[in-house]
């Protein structure tokens, strides 16, 4: 047992890393201050997101070598800056301060599921190097590819005779494996980079609970985090914690980024640390760039609702634009001397005749399949059963300006995606099969919030009616 | 309406009772992978990486990295691998690159590679299905015998056909090969290389306009140059022979069609 103990310190050494660097960021940007658990939670992925998109800038543009003494001044900076800061970070808006008893016992519960489900998470990466096919095939390859060249730019990835799968592929989380390998100076013993990818198992449930709770009160957010830790796809299966797949980080990305827009104050600074963590997920995943322009597509149109705050004039939404566009720029030049082979090319074949009858073709495969995949109880439990009653009888708490972007961006993301199935020519089935799950897991973030608010406009109909004169909900009771 | 205190007295209720039905499911799981855990935690890297890949795979793979340099490259060849078996040793070997020859179509004969490439890097992995999963080959005598050819990138969207013979035929005297390319947007194919049994052969390749092929496969531009024929002589000592036609852009990618069988008769 104690060199499993040792086995968990590595890989929590790994997560400090990550999370110290976004406190930093946090402490820079201004986010609210929270209770310590949740402030870890959003560190790590701030973390991740600066110090990776750091890293691929400095490299790229600049030519730093990827070396411990460059990944550690990187780290550092944030830090310092906050050091420097004297003043304190505002406090989050606060609701009621004092607990109600079954309040309590509902968090605690959340809390306990949570971290016992993360620990067994965490455990079993920590003991075991990479199994799952994406993580071998081109996240932790591409880790080693860039590792050994200490540049982004790897010849391996600029000469288009080597066999490198989907070369084109953003590589913000291999960045982030060389980070934590040349901090630790781990050799090429993947098991140290495992728990980079299965941290973002507790840090999407401490956003979760935090988001829930500023929409729908602390007993909702508890009773949403608890569905998050028992979703057994989001734990367990490759896509989720369970591998090295970039699913999950994407949607602990792309939703933490539309969390902090959607309910952060209207400043500058949220739509820096948003835009921040939406920008890394273009880094992440080809799909980042589609989900970051869905998300601030959505936030502008739920702002357009609001008669005092047109979108040109929303400090978050400007913000959060700059960075995604900065991070696009970044994705497209890195790109531009990459040939690509050994990569999928159906998108080729777009056009709205090619989608028509690709429709008429595999419309009913696709519908079929999706939905025996969402119905599986070994997969999402009771989610996507419950989820449907609960928006259908909750619906007035969608209807909020707030909760709008958390159900449009992603149901537009959704429709994209099977827009892109229709343009597969081969098995659709199995493309299907390969890849929906992950869909979810990466719009996982906002279906939870979307729960939340539903659950609130259940129980508490009238309550959500506030919002529209412009008064703060958070902390509000369940 | 607003619910009142039964409405959300059965809500949590019914949350609950969905929320231990959960639990019951999950949590059954978070002992078995501590334990899990526990038992490896003990095991070194290479003790975890026979367990995943097995001994033989990882007796080669141990082999290929102590041949190869870290920063050296080597070829990868699948001569019938099970799925994924080339990409998981790829990544063992990284960051060592490599060049894919591609699929070996009969595994041990390594007769599927028309050519050698002009500068050959040292070592091949050859990676197949059975007791052998991984094994490693000098190069030299990997491509022995075989005339330099390279034939630059695989990229098997470029539009290509072979009209005839079609395969399975049995042929008598002079043999003739036609067909067409051409990449989207009238671009035709630089270069037309025909092997047969192995053997590049000399016979002229005529380039000639294909119409038809313009009417029938929408965007492919001008197809002045798309057709191509040639008139082979098949050795007369065998009656079996083997075809493949490479198609090579200007750009330095290349697609194979082939091997087409077929039959000679005098």
């Amino acid at each position: 047992m104690s060199s499993l103990a040792a086995f968990l310190v590595r890989a929590l050494a790994g997560g400090m890393l990550f999370t110290a660097t976004g406190a930093g960021v946090a402490t820079v940007l201004r986010l609210p201050r929270r209770a310590l658990p949740i402030r870890l939670g959003w560190s790590y992925l701030l973390g991740v997101a600066y110090l990776g998109g750091a890293l691929y800038a400095t490299s790229h543009l600049f030519l730093f070598p990827l070396r411990r003494s460059v990944v550690l001044a990187i780290a550092a900076l944030p830090v310092a800056a906050a050091a420097v800061r004297r003043r304190p970070s505002p406090a989050a808006p606060s609701g009621r301060t004092t607990w109600r008893a079954g309040e309590l016992a509902l968090v605690v519960a959340a809390g306990f599921v949570g971290s016992l489900m993360s620990l067994a998470v965490l455990a079993e990466a920590a003991s075991s190097p990479p199994t799952d096919w994406d993580g071998r095939m081109t996240w932790c390859a591409q880790a080693r590819f860039i590792r050994g060249a200490r540049t982004v730019d790897a010849p391996v990835l600029r000469e288009a005779r080597w066999y490198v799968t989907h070369p084109r592929y953003p590589v913000l989380l291999p960045l982030a494996q060389v980070a934590v390998e040349e901090v630790l100076d781990a050799a090429e013993d993947d098991r140290v980079v495992r728990p980079l990818y299965a941290l973002f198992l507790p840090a999407l449930l401490l956003v979760v609970y935090d988001s829930a709770s500023r929409l729908a009160g602390r007993r909702i957010a508890a009773l949403w985090t608890l569905v998050a830790a028992m979703t057994p796809f989001l734990a367990w299966k490759n896509g989720g914690a369970g591998g090295c797949y970039s699913d999950l980080p994407l949607g602990c990305f792309f939703g933490g980024g539309l969390a902090i827009l959607c309910l952060g104050p209207r400043r500058l600074s949220t739509g820096l640390s948003g835009g921040l963590l939406l920008g890394a997920g273009v880094l992440t995943k080809n799909e980042g760039l589609p989900f970051a322009i869905l998300a601030l597509g959505a936030l502008a149109l739920a702002s357009t609702r609001h008669a005092r705050l047109r979108p040109w004039r929303d400090p978050r939404l400007l913000g959060a634009l700059c960075v995604v566009a900065a991070t696009a720029a970044l994705l497209f030049s890195w790109r531009s001397a990459i040939p690509n082979r050994y990569d999928d090319f159906f998108f080729e074949t777009a056009s709205p005749g090619a989608l028509a009858s690709g429709l008429a073709r595999n419309g009913k495969e696709i519908l079929g399949c999706v939905t025996a995949l969402m119905a599986s109880r070994a997969s999402w439990g009771f989610l996507w059963f419950a989820l449907p009653m609960l928006a259908a009888l909750g619906w007035r708490g969608l209807l909020r300006r707030r909760a709008l972007p958390l159900w449009i961006a992603p149901a537009c993301a959704a429709l994209v995606i099977l827009a892109a199935y229709t343009l597969v020519t081969g098995d659709v089935v199995a493309f299907v099969v390969g890849s929906w799950n992950r869909f979810l897991v990466e719009v996982s973030i906002p279906v939870f919030l979307v729960g939340a608010v539903a659950t609130r406009g259940l129980l508490c109909p009238r309550q959500g009616s506030s919002e529209r004169s412009g008064r703060v909900t958070s902390g509000a009771e369940g | 309406m607003t619910p009142g205190r039964t409405t959300r007295a059965l809500f949590f209720a019914g949350a609950l009772s969905v929320l231990v039905v959960g639990l019951s499911s999950s949590l059954p799981q978070i002992p078995r992978k501590l334990a899990e855990a526990a038992r490896r935690s003990g095991e070194g890297l290479v003790e975890a990486e026979r367990r995943i890949y097995g001994e033989h795979t990882m007796g080669a793979i141990t082999e290929a990295r102590r041949l190869i340099p870290r920063e050296g490259a080597y070829y990868l060849a699948d001569a019938g691998a099970e799925p994924g078996m080339t990409t998981w040793v790829r990544y063992l070997l990284a960051p060592r690159r490599c060049e894919l020859l591609g699929t070996l179509k009969r595994p041990g004969t390594l007769t599927e590679r028309e050519g050698r490439p002009a500068r050959l890097l040292p070592f091949v992995v050859i990676t197949s299905h059975g007791d052998t999963p991984v094994e490693i080959v000098a190069s030299q005598r990997f491509f022995e015998g075989k005339v330099p050819f390279d034939p630059g990138l695989e990229d098997t969207r470029i539009p290509a056909s072979i009209d005839g013979p079609p395969d399975g035929a049995v042929v008598s005297g002079p043999l003739e090969v036609r067909g067409w390319c051409q990449e989207s947007g009238g671009r035709p194919c630089a270069q037309v290389r025909i092997w047969l049994d192995g053997v590049e052969t000399e016979a002229a390749v005529e380039r000639f306009p294909r119409p038809d092929v313009e009417h029938a496969v929408r965007g492919i531009g001008n197809a002045d140059r798309a057709g191509y024929r040639a008139t082979l002589r098949p050795d007369p000592a065998r009656t079996r022979h083997r075809l493949n036609v490479y198609f090579l852009t200007a750009d330095g990618r290349y697609r194979r069609l082939g091997p087409l069988r077929f039959e000679s008769r005098p």
